[in-house]
């Protein structure tokens, strides 16, 4: 019977074409928001019309619209609470600018996204109309207001009697109007209804027969309403998928880097926007005999991921800025120790407990030089989802092959994000190898520095005649503790030399645009697809800019000076907070810098300039376009 | 008689169950016909009836002594006397008859076959059935309505499974219903319940179990269901060693490609750096990078190379055990399979030496992993050592993970050459399992059966450790629990099963013929178990024999005498009622006509209690009864009575074996008895000896004191508490129990030995003060004294301080040390040298610490 | 397994372990320091229940009792001031073959530790806790502790401590899923050393409490006990330690006990006066994280590589899923097909 449907569904696609041939716009891309009241199903709908674009081929990035509170109250304007889904034709690196087409099911929820300037001018505003006739008067006028404040603002409403819609189809449309939802967007963007359909009957599998059913009729309704009332229709290619893909959000990908890092250890303690890679990894993780264990506080996930890494199994410990902060003592004595381990800092905005759900770059510093004492560590920033995925495997390998503390930076933006992107295919090396047992050879010692490259061989808990305490404390070769003179230079300098001996195997990274030109905005982390795609569209306008963008920031590869050296003006974007020249009494004596100016400014004696915000959003690349423009007039 | 079908062996039902008409004793008063009758009412087996014994007045005394020689003839020579000799063809013995009606006893058969997850191997149809009524729905008629066509379709089932033994319980109960339903006399109503009933019970029992009569196959289809689960139980734990010694091999040979240069190279790196598309390490500088740092070691090439080969030894027999990982999909679970060799001893052996090889290297494989995983393997040390591993080094836990061979023999097919060979691989105590199958126990056997075979048990049982089961198939409970223990067992197992004479050698059902065996002593059931204990009473154990404590099973018999009065008498089962029933077994029966009945004819239980090699005159016979009900007397010859010595002979034995009337156990009780009894005699008279002694004591105390006083009265006139203080020391002296006293006595004993012994030992410990000495147990290790003086101090094994050497150092140093020591064990004692400078000092410091 | 260590490998390879295995460094505590003592009774039960020696960590925290594992001739941790307790678990979640101790002064365990304590004696997992508890902060120099009795003038109350000290028996009694706790006093050797082992036995987490004497700080903090052993009441129980002939004549007050009795162990526990030494509570039964928590199944790559297989099918999208590309019909059709 869904078949039949289908064929239908197929048969009307065409004719719908050609009935509004005239009114079908071609677009290459689009950004929809579908906003509500959290619990009014949003997200789900937000994550259906993804995916289904997704399997027809289309590059799509959906970020999350999560309001702070948990429950917060009904048609509040902080309780917007949905999804934002960019849909391209081709691939797409990044959420984009603001929105052109936006779906809500009140209209408070959209007042603060209008606020902060999500919305595109003349964007189409489809909206639940049943609050127009509720009996609370001051609903009436609330709605009627914003309505009338919207069309004023040039955007095109269109009011959606959605609830008396569904009605007609089940008994209770506060569930499921957001399927109905889901088919009018299927309608205006001529999405393919049988994978619609697989959709539904995949998310609603533990429901039931029934459940799938009235919510296939739901989508069909929407569909067919704004068939026949919306005068909203467009084409966007669709090329088809060729090569299987994956589609998760960063903190997902974190969870199956890790599994396929062949680590077996994560502890972590509970802390926003990390604590989802631990969910989903707590899914899976003791299939492969891996254990994700919940420690009483920040501090006890370190030292037990040290534990269960000195024991042999390298342990990966997943955190925010703030529980970063409160590891650092333990980050200084994996430095120390030599002792191999993975810290994945999810970034949010700071300083202190900052904005929680928010995306921010600003724990770079902090994980540089935020423990005492000279912590030489390596430090990486995935830029895409994928590359958390691979990020850790990457990590881990070089925690142990380089016995050192690994930092990956990847930020809220990442970790709610979704992109699809090609399926990984496995490889057994990924895996750590298993804790070894062998002898060690005699006169071997726990600490046999090599005196170029600092590099020692590990050593662990079951190797007979290698018994040996490591120490926190400055200890010799032999891992004895001494405060001799030569001691802790001696201790320091091999250290310090491993992070050199990994520089060198460092390629140098490539520049986006050309090799030389007026302006090079390097970048780091989560902007990568924001900044390049606003070098994109500015260097057609025929702007002479180019973007670098930096994975390792600790070390850094070599080459990177001389690129700089090729751009009249570099610039860094970020997003954590930088002084503006604008104010009054910032000067170059006293301006502070983006985080990862100061570094470059340091390393490479160039006058390096940033242009940063803390507004907790992912950078749009219209918002980094328009400052070129404004650099470059 | 009443055990064979009372018996309630798993998987019998539990007999007490109410309405359960299963119970029948020889009158049969309580034996259930299946089909709908009063319940419970008796079955309708007319009693016996004999004919007046008394010989006919009118019989000359001449035809009397003929008759009387041709008995005799008979028992001597088994020459047939005169007249109808041959016994009647429906012919059963006395206490057999009342089971004639067999079709209306419910026994253990037909068992179900339990599928592999069940919680045990069978269970027999009556057990389910009875689960099904008792749960179907409230007591009253309909339940009892229901019952009893539930225990018409038991029985036709029944019938059908002898018949076509392939049969499974959803086609038989079928079949069964089917034609049931075509057969019953009823009618209308009464016929529809009974279908409704049928049909019912049919979609109960609609499941493909397996059903097992009591047929010759019965053994071999018990051992099948028996020995995988055991197998899968027994190798469950080590499955799961398995698979971790497994990967622990594999994890070594991991680490060491890690360490190997392999592990540095550019291919390797770039691969395990895991970069997506854009890397952005470059795995050639790395590689490059590694390469000048110093490696681990990597394994040497024979230790590799060894452990590979290990590996695959484990692998290739790992499906065996099952792979505890892979549970979930087909690989996972054990391929072990039975695949009993059958009557050729020869051929057993040849795979026991195939199988034995490969467990030899497996178990190799095994113990050179257990060392390479610890990294205690060392060339030197055991490459001599598995070079010259056997079967002699298998451990028992080793040798119990070795299936087992099987082997079944039918007695019709083993042969006189097959004895050399069987007694071989017992006496070797090889890991075979032998199922032997006996169908004559007579000593009559048709050509190529060997009597020698049914002494096989016995023999083996001497062997001391040998596992011996001997039990009829009528008791599948006992044979099941039996074939476990067989397999727990490491070396040989013999299960020696009468699965009944062949088809037409028997007058009797074949349940029945089985049960008589075990019934008639001719093969009882036991159990001889060499992992019990060492002793010969916990090794073996009779498998409650009927009446196990008598020599022959003894039970009242019911008849009609000639005048019609209901009367009862005890007979026994012997060898020879048996036997009687045995086709083969003929030539020593006789069936004399009433004509014939002579006076010097006893019934064979009192013949046998007489001596009867010396009764010459007397002729034995038993009790047989016909399918009418008619009493018909049977003699014996000669030498089946020397059969039946040799049966109760062989009986008596067994159950002095199994610790019934042990004469060296009895003959010691005996003994034990009266010397206890003397000495309880002994001391009896030591005590009222002593008593009276101290009787005599408390008088003449009394009397002193009496005197003395009245002497003290005489003196001052008072009169203080005179009696009061008198009669208590009589009455304690009279009243103290010789037992407590004697206790007190002993307590005072030891009190004032205590303190003697410690003191001595005292003595022994605490050195003479001059010498110094340090309390070593309370020493806390803290190094003062020994860092002090490394010469007079030491640490014992426990590193705890003593003296080593006090001559090596000053008084001084010794007085030092004990101040110094911060729990004052150190005693400087005197000091040796009397010139050591300012001593006075020292020894005054020394003061506290002596 | 399989009994061969007994039977069937020549026993030759298992070298025996003595004392002097055990001795790593030279411990270079304080004279009369109450920590040799603890040392050389772990030495002892090292060598009694033949450790392997690369088979056994001792993790420590940071102070005098913190430099244990240095002198023991094992693999040692000697990590964070506190943190001995989450890194020893770590150490244990994955290696079960290894036999972890933790080694802490009061100020690892009771103060800066304290959250850890807690939920080490909650998580329950094997290993040997002992607190070298000598009621001061000695590596910083003469700072009060929080067992430091009330009164006590230190480098930091030199009027006297105003807090009353804690207890740190009652206070690991009244935590969920306390399994083993026990007390002795260091200058007791075989009863120390039988409450250890006691401890070593024990299945889960064993929490030992060892009054420690510091002759430099505290010179005088154990004199009632020293000098009068009856103020040390020894517990006494069938399941108890048993005091050799010539500790029992030293020690002489006895208290019957029973170690299956929480409630009771709580009381002896509070005992004012008195010092209880020995088995205060056990019990075995109580579930250990490290079992509840270990491996499903191995981790092998075929593991590895099936589990991440069904993740990504669970994300996945595949080829075949239907494109439109507005163009001619057949174009599509040949994509589809494709």
């Amino acid at each position: 019977m869904s078949s039949s449907k289908s064929t239908e569904a197929r048969h009307q696609s065409p004719d719908v074409v050609s009935m509004h041939g005239a009114r079908t716009q071609r677009i290459s891309e689009h950004i929809v928001e579908i906003i509500s009241d959290s619990g009014e199903g949003a997200q789900t709908a937000g994550q259906m019309f993804a995916t289904v674009s997704a399997k027809m081929g289309n590059g799509v990035w959906t970020v999350e619209i999560i309001p702070a509170e948990i429950e917060p109250p009904a048609r509040s304007i902080e309780g917007a609470s949905g999804n934002r889904i960019r849909l391209c034709s081709g691939a797409v690196t990044n959420a984009g600018d603001a929105a052109d087409v936006i779906i809500a099911l009140n209209e408070q929820v959209l007042i603060g996204r209008e606020a902060a300037g999500e919305f595109k001018q003349g964007a189409h505003i489809l909206l639940e109309n049943k609050w127009a006739q509720n009996k609370i008067s001051n609903i009436v006028t609330a709605y009627n207001d914003a309505v009338g404040n919207f069309k004023a603002k040039g955007y095109r409403v269109h009011e959606i009697p959605m609830e008396e819609e569904c009605r007609k189809f089940v008994d209770n449309p506060l569930r499921g109007k957001n399927i109905f939802v889901v088919g009018i967007l299927s309608y205006i963007y001529s999405r393919d209804l049988d994978i619609a359909r697989q959709e539904i009957a995949k998310k609603f599998k533990k429901k039931g027969e029934a459940i799938i059913e009235s919510n296939l009729s739901l989508l069909d309704a929407g569909y067919h309403w704004a068939q026949h009332n919306l005068d909203l229709h467009f084409e966007i290619d669709s090329p088809g998928v060729t090569e299987p893909q994956v589609v998760m959000n960063g903190n997902a990908a974190l969870a199956l880097g890790t599994v396929a890092s062949g680590m077996e250890v994560c502890a972590m303690y509970p802390i926003t926007p990390a604590t989802s890679a631990s969910h989903f990894l707590s899914e899976i993780f003791e299939e492969v005999g891996g254990v994700v264990h919940q420690a009483e506080d920040e501090i006890a996930a370190c030292a037990f991921a040290i534990g269960a890494s000195y024991a042999g199994k390298c342990a990966v410990t997943i955190t925010s800025g703030p529980g970063m902060a409160l590891k650092t003592e333990l980050m200084g004595l994996s430095v120390m120790g030599e002792i191999p381990l993975v810290l994945v800092d999810v970034q949010r905005g700071g300083p202190s407990t900052g904005l929680p759900t928010k995306v921010e770059q600003g724990d770079l510093l902090a994980a540089m030089f935020g423990v005492p004492g000279d912590a030489p560590k390596i430090i990486m920033a995935p830029a895409t989802i994928e590359d958390c995925f691979y990020s850790i495997i990457t990590a881990r390998k070089i925690a142990e092959t380089f016995r050192t503390l690994v930092v990956v930076l990847t930020d809220a933006n990442l970790a709610t994000g979704q992109q699809a992107f090609p399926r990984p295919a496995f490889k057994e090396e990924w895996l750590a190898p298993p804790v070894d047992q062998s002898p060690v050879p005699a006169g071997a010692n726990p600490y046999d520095w090599d005196a170029a490259t600092g590099l020692s061989v590990r050593r662990l808990p079951g190797q007979a005649n290698g018994m040996f305490t490591l120490t926190g404390l400055a200890h010799t070769r032999q891992g004895t503790v001494a405060y001799g003179p030569g001691v802790n230079q001696e201790g320091c300098r091999h250290r310090s030399l491993k992070l050199a001996a990994f520089q060198k195997t460092l390629k140098t990274p490539e520049v986006f645009g050309d090799p030389e030109g007026d302006l090079l905005i390097v970048g780091w982390g989560s902007t990568r697809g924001a900044i390049e795609e606003a070098v994109m569209r500015t260097r057609a306008d025929g702007l002479d800019v180019s973007s670098l963008h930096l994975k390792f920031l600790q070390p850094m590869a070599s080459g990177i000076r001389e690129i700089l050296h090729r751009y009249k003006r570099v610039m860094t974007v970020e997003i954590n907070y930088s002084d503006s020249l604008d104010d009054e009494i910032i000067d170059d004596d006293n301006r502070r810098y983006a985080n990862l100016a100061w570094l470059l400014r340091a390393r490479y004696l160039v006058d390096i300039d940033c242009w940063s915000n803390v507004h907790g959003q992912p950078m749009k690349p219209g918002a980094i376009e328009s400052m070129i423009r404004s650099r470059l007039q | 008689m009443e055990r064979e079908t009372k018996r309630t062996d798993a998987p019998m039902p539990d007999q007490g169950a109410p309405g359960d008409p299963a119970t029948i004793d020889a009158t049969g008063s309580e034996a259930q016909p299946v089909e709908a009758a009063p319940l419970p009412g008796a079955i309708p087996v007319e009693p016996a009836s004999e004919l007046p014994d008394a010989a006919d007045p009118v019989m000359a005394a001449k035809q009397r002594s003929e008759i009387l020689k041709s008995l005799l003839a008979f028992y001597a020579h088994g020459l047939a006397p005169v007249g109808e000799t041959a016994v009647g063809e429906r012919c059963w013995p006395a206490l057999l008859h009342p089971y004639r009606r067999f079709a209306a006893i419910r026994h253990e058969f037909p068992l179900c076959l339990l599928p592999p997850g069940a919680d045990r191997p069978a269970r027999s149809l009556a057990e389910i059935i009875d689960e099904f009524v008792d749960e179907s729905g409230p007591d009253g008629d309909e339940k009892e309505r229901l019952r009893r066509h539930a225990y018409q379709l038991e029985a036709r089932i029944g019938e059908l499974v002898s018949d076509n033994p392939g049969l499974s319980l959803d086609a038989a109960a079928g079949k069964a219903s089917a034609n049931l339903l075509d057969v019953t006399p009823l009618a209308g109503k009464k016929k529809q319940r009974l279908g409704e009933n049928l049909e019912q019970l049919r979609a109960a029992l609609a499941r493909p179990l397996g059903l097992a009569g009591c047929e010759p196959d019965l053994p071999c289809k018990l051992f099948e269901q028996v020995a995988p689960r055991h197998w899968r139980t027994r190798s469950a734990a080590w499955s799961e060693q398995l698979a971790m010694l497994i990967h622990n091999l594999r994890d070594i040979l991991r680490v060491d490609f890690d360490h190997s240069p392999d592990a540095k190279s550019a291919g390797h790196l770039r691969d395990a750096l895991g970069t997506g598309q854009r890397d952005d390490v470059d795995a050639e500088r790395m590689a490059a990078m590694l390469g000048r740092t110093r490696l681990a070691e990597p394994l040497p090439e024979e230790r590799r190379t060894r452990i590979r080969e290990t590996l695959e030894t484990l692998t290739g027999l790992q499906p065996l055990f099952g792979d505890p990982d892979r549970r979930d999909d087909s690989n996972g679970v054990s391929s072990f399979s039975l695949d009993p060799v059958s009557d050729d001893c020869a051929a057993a052996l040849a795979r026991h030496d195939a199988r034995q090889r490969e467990m030899v290297a497996f178990f190799r494989a095994v113990r050179v992993a257990e060392l390479e995983v610890s990294n205690r393997y060392e060339a030197a040390l055991h490459d001599s050592f598995f070079a010259s591993f056997d079967a002699s080094h298998l451990s028992r836990e080793e040798l119990s993970l070795c299936p087992p061979v099987v082997l079944v023999l039918h007695q019709a097919d083993v042969g006189d050459w097959d004895a050399q060979a069987l007694l071989g691989l017992l006496v070797a105590d090889l890991p075979v399992k032998i199922i032997l199958q006996l169908d004559c126990l007579g000593s009559r056997t048709p050509p190529g059966r060997s009597t020698w075979v049914c002494a096989l048990p016995r023999m083996a049982m001497s062997l001391g450790h040998v596992f011996v089961m001997q039990c009829p198939a009528s008791r599948p409970g006992e044979l099941v629990k039996g074939f476990a223990r067989g397999l727990d067992h490491i070396g040989s197992a013999l299960f020696c099963v009468y699965t009944g004479a062949p088809t037409g050698e028997s007058r009797l059902p074949r349940y029945l013929d089985c049960a008589s065996a075990a019934e008639s002593r001719a093969f009882p059931a036991y159990e001889y178990d060499p992992d019990r204990g060492p002793t010969q009473a916990e090794r073996m154990c009779l498998l409650d024999n009927p009446q196990q404590t008598r020599a022959w099973v003894s039970e009242p018999f019911a008849f009609r005498d000639a005048s019609g009065a209901n009367k009862t008498r005890d007979i026994a089962f012997t060898l020879a009622d048996f036997l009687m029933t045995d086709v083969r077994q003929a030539e020593f029966f006789c069936q004399v006509p009433p004509s014939h009945w002579h006076p010097n004819m006893v019934p064979l239980d009192e013949f046998l209690d007489m001596d009867w090699e010396i009764a010459v005159r007397d002729i034995p016979y038993l009790l047989a009864v016909d399918e009418n009900g008619k009493l018909h007397r049977v003699v014996v010859t000669r030498s089946m009575v020397r059969q039946i010595a040799h049966c109760a002979a062989r009986w008596r034995t067994l159950q002095e074996e199994g610790g019934i009337g042990n004469s060296h156990a009895l003959n010691l009780l005996a003994a034990e008895k009266d010397c206890l009894q003397q000495q309880l005699a002994e001391e009896v008279a030591r005590i009222r000896e002593q008593h009276e002694l101290q009787l005599e004591q408390g008088v003449g105390e009394l009397t002193r004191e009496i005197v003395a006083r009245i002497a003290a009265q005489l003196t001052d006139g008072t009169d203080s508490g005179f009696a009061a203080a008198s009669t208590p020391s009589l009455t304690q002296a009279a009243a103290a129990p010789p037992a407590a006293e004697s206790a007190a006595a002993a307590e005072a004993v030891a009190a004032e030995s205590a303190p003697g012994d410690t003191g001595e030992t005292d003595e022994e410990d605490s050195p003479s003060l001059d010498e110094p000495y340090i309390d070593t147990p309370l020493c806390t290790a803290c190094d003062d004294c020994t860092t002090m003086s490394a010469q007079i101090f030491a640490y014992n094994e426990d590193k705890q301080a003593y003296i080593k050497d006090a001559a090596a150092g000053t008084y001084q140093e010794l007085v030092l040390a004990a101040e110094k020591c911060p729990v004052s064990i150190i005693h400087p004692g005197k000091p040796r040298d009397a010139d050591e400078p300012n001593l006075d000092e020292w020894i005054a410091r020394a003061k506290p610490y002596l | 397994m399989f009994g061969l260590k007994s039977e069937c490998v020549l026993k030759v390879d298992e070298e025996f372990h003595d004392l002097e295995e055990y001795q790593g460094r030279v411990a270079r505590w304080c004279p009369g320091c109450g920590d040799n003592g603890i040392l050389a009774a772990t030495q002892r039960l090292c060598r009694d229940e033949q450790l392997p020696p690369e088979k056994t960590v001792f993790v420590s925290g940071i102070g005098c009792a913190a430099r244990f594992p240095h002198y023991m001739g094992t693999y040692g941790f000697h990590g964070l001031h506190g943190r001995a307790l989450p890194t020893a678990q770590g150490v244990k979640i994955r290696r079960p073959d290894l036999k972890v101790f933790v080694n802490m002064g009061d100020g690892d365990c009771c103060s800066i530790g304290t959250a850890h304590w807690i939920h080490a004696v909650r998580m329950n997992m094997n290993m040997v806790a002992m607190l070298h508890d000598n009621n001061i902060y000695g590596l910083t120099k003469n700072q009060v502790s929080p067992t430091t009795p009330k009164g006590m003038t230190t480098a930091t109350t030199p009027h006297g401590s105003v807090l009353r000290e804690m207890n740190p028996l009652t206070a690991t009694l009244g935590i969920t899923n306390v399994s083993f706790v026990a007390q002795a006093v260091e200058w007791v050797p075989d009863l120390l050393y039988q409450v250890i082992r006691a401890a070593y036995q024990h299945k889960g987490f064993a929490f030992v409490r060892i009054l420690q004497r510091c002759p430099h700080f505290m010179p005088t903090l154990f004199d009632s006990l020293l000098s009068n052993p009856d103020n040390i009441m020894v517990l006494d129980s069938d399941d108890g330690v048993k005091l050799s002939e010539a500790t029992a004549k030293v020690y002489k007050t006895r208290e019957p006990h029973d170690t299956a009795d929480l409630n009771l162990a709580r009381e002896v526990a509070g005992t004012e006066g008195k010092v209880p030494v020995g088995i205060l509570y056990r019990n075995a039964s109580v579930p250990c994280y490290d079992e509840l928590r270990k491996p499903a199944r191995l981790h092998t790559p075929e593991q590895a590589r099936t589990v991440l297989d069904r993740a990504f099918d669970r994300f996945g999208i595949f080829p075949g899923a239907s494109g439109t590309r507005h163009g001619t019909g057949d174009e599509t059709d040949r994509r589809t097909d494709a």
